[in-house]
């Protein structure tokens, strides 16, 4: 729920519910910037599922380790569960899915969904032992580079507000914060 | 503005294309800035065998709509009611709802997603 929707947060703390959680809403004005050069990390390329389709399997182990450490994630998605959101959804497109790979293996990817003018972006995943090295920021500015040839006016993304790591990095890309657009996660009984 | 009694509210999944345009059009006026469209949520249905959408009319109007599906360690929903229609039991009437199918999905709390 948006997290100025103060009446509908209103209506579930009455009835016992609280804030566990809230989701950042930052917007790129593709518009306004210069497409960016991907420049991975040594030893890590970048490529699109258009290139490299059958990687499913892969990216769904980064997938699961990637959700695991997001704070407040519950993670247990099955490789179906996933494979639906991420893949198959309507409103994926595997040119607007990047993957790194370093040697052969998998290392991480992150995908954009298209609406109308505008793309969104959600899970950023790295492999463990490949974070902090400049993959994620690397298949962002792939995503950027991608959404701007592409023609969409906007880049919408969120990030959950303790994940610190993620909000420097789309700060540092150029993503500014969409307020309005934020949402809260309420927690409560079912009775 | 017409008055309407909460026994004329009818909560029923969505099931058909009709009721995935309420669903639509509701969204519409609540958050305008999402794009859900037929295909996207016939997608999302066929794809995931519990999740359950809701709409809610007061005889042909669509006033609100809601999901509820499960995740690992509790289920996941939201609702939205039309503006102009709040502070009418409908908000109540589709907790209700959703809190009964997260019972009968096992799950004890609820998040609003």
């Amino acid at each position: 729920m948006k997290e100025s929707d103060v009446e509908s947060r209103l209506f579930l703390e009455r009835r016992g519910f609280v804030r566990v959680g809230g989701e950042q809403a930052l917007v790129l004005e593709l518009d306004a910037i210069e497409a960016p050069e991907v420049e991975p990390p040594p030893g890590v390329r970048v490529v699109s599922r258009v290139e490299e389709p059958d990687r499913l399997e892969e990216m769904y182990a980064v997938a699961v380790q990637a959700d695991e450490d997001i704070p407040g994630s519950s993670g247990g998605q099955t490789f179906e569960e996933w494979r639906a959101h991420e893949i198959d959804k309507p409103v994926r497109r595997p040119e607007l899915c990047f993957l790194a790979l370093a040697g052969d293996e998998v290392v991480g990817y992150a995908s954009l969904q298209v609406y109308g003018d505008d793309v969104f972006h959600g899970l950023t995943a790295t492999r463990r032992d490949w974070r902090r090295r400049g993959v994620a920021t690397a298949l962002k500015r792939a995503e950027i580079a991608a959404a701007k040839r592409a023609g969409f006016r906007r880049l919408l993304t969120e990030s959950e507000e303790r994940n610190e790591p993620m909000q420097l990095l789309n700060e540092k890309l150029g993503f500014v914060a969409a307020p309005e657009l934020s949402t809260v996660v309420m927690q409560g009984p079912v009775g | 503005m017409q008055q309407f009694e909460l026994s004329q509210l009818a909560i029923t999944p969505a099931a058909t294309d009709d009721d995935l345009e309420a669903m639509i059009h509701v969204r519409g006026l609540v958050t305008p800035e999402a794009h859900p469209t037929v295909e996207i949520l016939r997608f999302n249905l066929e794809s995931k065998d519990v999740l359950t959408y809701l709409v809610a009319r007061v005889g042909e109007e669509p006033v609100a709509c809601g999901f509820v599906e499960p995740w690992a360690l509790h289920a996941v929903g939201d609702i939205a009611v039309v503006p102009d229609r709040r502070r009418r039991g409908i908000g109540s009437a589709m907790l209700a709802k959703l809190t009964e199918r997260a019972r009968g999905l096992g799950k004890n709390s609820l998040q609003a997603r």
